[in-house]
């Protein structure tokens, strides 16, 4: 199979198990998003992925050959951006990228092509003989990410590529990155912003505690979970919201008030099956039970992220 | 070649980072310049400054004692000047313009006519056992001097008998009229032969041997301070990031290691040959009989500084570890092998223990070209298959460790 699977992937730190028999596929081209709360295991699967880890279990396979990290010529096809700025503050762009260029066996006019091509690509090409020093927080983030590419990697693992930079500078990111997946770059993209990963992945993986949660395109991720009403109640008599929430996620908002999410598939509100709402509806009806707002609610992955990873903080 | 880009790229760092090029390059020249300058040794460069300086106390006021003065001051190594009175030569010993005083007492010349020529000819048993008191003579040396105080009594006394004892012997009769005779032949001699009378020439000082031993010491102590610059240069590529890119990159860990060790080993070589320039220019001091032996000396002595930097580096996770790793190695590994004394003067316990550090083998290689005319090969051979065997060692050991805990864990 071409491009890169994962398949059965496990790795424990003592007697924590951090990545637990997960498994995916990201195909030539294709922009595969990972998201997960802290600690879900994200980073240490990128870094198995990139060789600097050693998994305990399964097998890491690009096009169809498993990975072996002292394999250069495999290392090569790799393309990595790191959460933190893996740059030279005190060499110019341009050194920079032909550093990291000599360093993946590019040289001469190979080298100044792609040179030419990353700095239009990030856009740096009027910087090209400054020091990351007298760079913003974007330009140097664009740097990293172009310092990646120069090698023309057919797979690239960003983890966190857009942390703190400003909305010019991750709009370019990120045209960039679809960029890649048109010339047929397989992509891995570690971010805990929701909505880039809906901007530019063609498939979503969530994890957490080491496990896949769930795994598909996001029309399929959204419409398996989608919130049809929020219903908003002055305040609910403990017995009906016991009955409430045998049927639908009962919220306590800060003011008193309650908000009652009544989730249906897709399938049935087409089909007119909406049988939670009509059950909800009846019993507030019965319970007299003032009614506040009622609005239907845009399903999300944010949504969808917190209701499988929880709201619990995550340190 | 993948290595020779992480070298290039490691010493245009090193070249744009000013810091670690001051504490490699001009910190050991500014810090054996002050040295020299806080002994006296660099602003005058030559002779003066290397003399011992002499004041003479002339209370006797006579021919003869003006005689024993002009003597002194012909002989090399010692600057000797007039002072008027014993208080003043105190105030000299204290501030340093004097290191010793010889003080002609008001007696001298009359215990000099005292003397007979058996207390020159036999002056273990004569007046002169009881040394330079017994003709009216002292000698005071300041604190820094008393070491040499004693030698100083003999060269002066040297000095008086040179003088003393041809005046003794005119007064014996017999003994006046064959020196006068000798001295009569003597000079027609000379005229027959059209030679002037040679004047007595002071010998001229040569270079300090101290600094023949000192500059090769200090250059070994500041050729280990490549270790924390080193270890300081992978704590950076950690926390930039920038190791994790490399480690993905198409460098073995090997090469990867073999191009972050280059440039401090180019480094470590430049900053070798420009101490031995400056210690030649600024202290004469000598090469050596054979100063292209010092070359291999130089390369080893900076391929097991590398090597224990690198070793050092794969050990370090912080800067405050680097700080405090390389201090011990610093300056404890520079103290217990003898860079701030002459390995001479070290215990041979010490010198023994010494031989466990790679600083040792360097100064034994050293000191072995530098200050013997006819330096034993063997010796210099063997420190430097040492010294480069210690940094191959520390070389692999930190490949090794490298491997082991940044790759593939």
């Amino acid at each position: 199979m071409n491009g890169l699977e994962v398949s059965r992937l496990k790795k424990r730190y003592g007697d924590v198990t951090v990545v637990d028999d997960l498994s995916f596929h990201v195909g030539p081209g294709e922009i595969f998003g990972l998201i997960g709360p802290n600690g879900a295991g994200k980073s240490t699967t990128m870094m198995m992925i990139i060789g600097l880890l050693q998994p305990e279990g399964g097998t890491i396979s690009f096009d169809g050959e498993r990975f072996n990290p002292q394999n250069l010529d495999m290392r090569s096809r790799l393309g990595i951006v790191p959460q933190e700025l893996a740059i030279y503050p005190e060499l110019t762009t341009i050194q920079n990228l032909r550093f990291f260029g000599g360093l993946n066996g590019i040289r001469g006019n190979r080298l100044k092509e792609r040179v030419d091509y990353v700095l239009d690509l990030i856009g740096l090409r009027q910087n090209a003989d400054h020091t990351p020093s007298t760079f913003s927080g974007g330009m140097s983030r664009r740097l990293n990410f172009g310092i990646a590419l120069i090698h023309e990697p057919r797979f690239v693992v960003l983890d966190e590529p857009t942390v703190g930079i400003d909305p010019q500078s991750r709009s370019s990111l990120l045209d960039a990155v679809r960029q890649l997946g048109r010339d047929g770059v397989g992509v891995l993209y570690a971010s805990h912003y929701m909505d880039e990963i809906e901007a530019v992945c063609d498939r979503v993986g969530i994890m957490d505690r080491g496990k896949l949660l769930q795994i598909g395109t996001l029309d399929q991720l959204l419409d398996r979970s989608r919130i049809d009403l929020c219903v908003t109640v002055a305040s609910l008599p403990p017995e009906l919201r016991t009955e409430l929430e045998s049927i639908a996620e009962v919220l306590t908002e800060p003011d008193g008030t309650s908000r009652i999410l009544v989730r249906e598939t897709l399938e049935a509100q087409k089909q007119g099956n909406s049988v939670h709402l009509r059950r909800v509806l009846e019993l507030l009806e019965r319970t007299q039970t003032p009614l506040l707002g009622i609005k239907t609610q845009e399903t999300s992955l944010e949504t969808l992220f917190l209701r499988l990873t929880g709201r619990t903080l995550r340190d | 070649m993948e290595f020779w880009e992480i070298t290039v790229k490691d010493l245009r760092l090193i070249l744009k980072d000013r810091g670690a090029l001051y504490t490699l390059l001009a910190l050991p020249v500014v810090f054996i310049a002050i040295l020299g300058v806080s002994t006296g040794q660099l602003i005058t460069t030559h002779d003066a400054a290397k003399l011992v300086k002499i004041g003479v106390i002339d209370e006797d006021q006579s021919e003869i004692s003006e005689h024993v003065y002009r003597d002194l001051g012909a002989i090399g190594g010692l600057q000797v000047s007039k002072i008027e009175n014993r208080n003043e030569a105190k105030l000299r010993l204290q501030d340093g313009r004097s290191s010793v005083v010889v003080i002609l007492g008001k007696d001298f010349s009359s215990r000099v006519d005292d003397l007979n020529l058996s207390d020159i000819f036999d002056t273990e048993h004569g007046k002169l056992s009881a040394g330079l008191a017994a003709i009216d003579m002292q000698v005071e040396s300041s604190a820094a001097f008393v070491g040499v105080a004693e030698l100083v009594q003999y060269v002066v006394l040297s000095a008086v008998l040179r003088v003393v004892a041809p005046e003794v012997a005119k007064r014996n009769a017999l003994l006046s009229r064959i020196l006068s005779r000798m001295i009569e032949q003597h000079q027609e001699e000379l005229e027959a032969r059209g030679v002037e009378e040679p004047r007595p020439v002071p010998v001229k000082p040569g270079a300090s041997i101290i600094y023949q031993t000192l500059v090769p010491a200090f250059m070994v102590m500041f050729a280990f301070f490549l270790v924390n610059i080193m270890a300081s240069s992978f704590i950076n590529e950690r926390k930039l990031g920038t190791l994790k890119r490399l480690q993905v990159s198409r460098v073995t860990p090997v090469q990867l290691m073999f191009g972050k060790t280059v440039p401090f080993l180019i480094v470590s070589i430049a900053q070798s040959l420009l101490l031995f320039s400056s210690g030649k220019l600024m202290f004469g001091m000598s090469w050596g009989t054979y100063p292209l032996m010092l070359l291999p000396v130089i390369l080893t002595t900076s391929l097991s500084a590398t090597g224990l930097g690198l070793l050092l580096a794969t050990i370090v996770r912080t800067e405050s570890q680097v700080t405090s790793y390389s201090t011990f190695l610093v300056i404890v590994l520079a103290g217990i092998s003898g860079c701030y004394m002459p390995r001479d003067w070290l215990p041979d316990l010490m010198k023994n223990v010494s031989l466990g550090t790679p600083h040792a083998w360097a100064l034994i290689a050293y000191q072995e070209l530098l200050t013997h005319e006819h330096p034993n090969m063997l010796i210099v051979g063997q420190c430097c298959c040492i010294l480069a065997a210690f940094g191959v060692v520390c070389f692999l050991v930190g490949c090794v460790r490298f491997r082991k805990y940044e790759y593939s864990r």
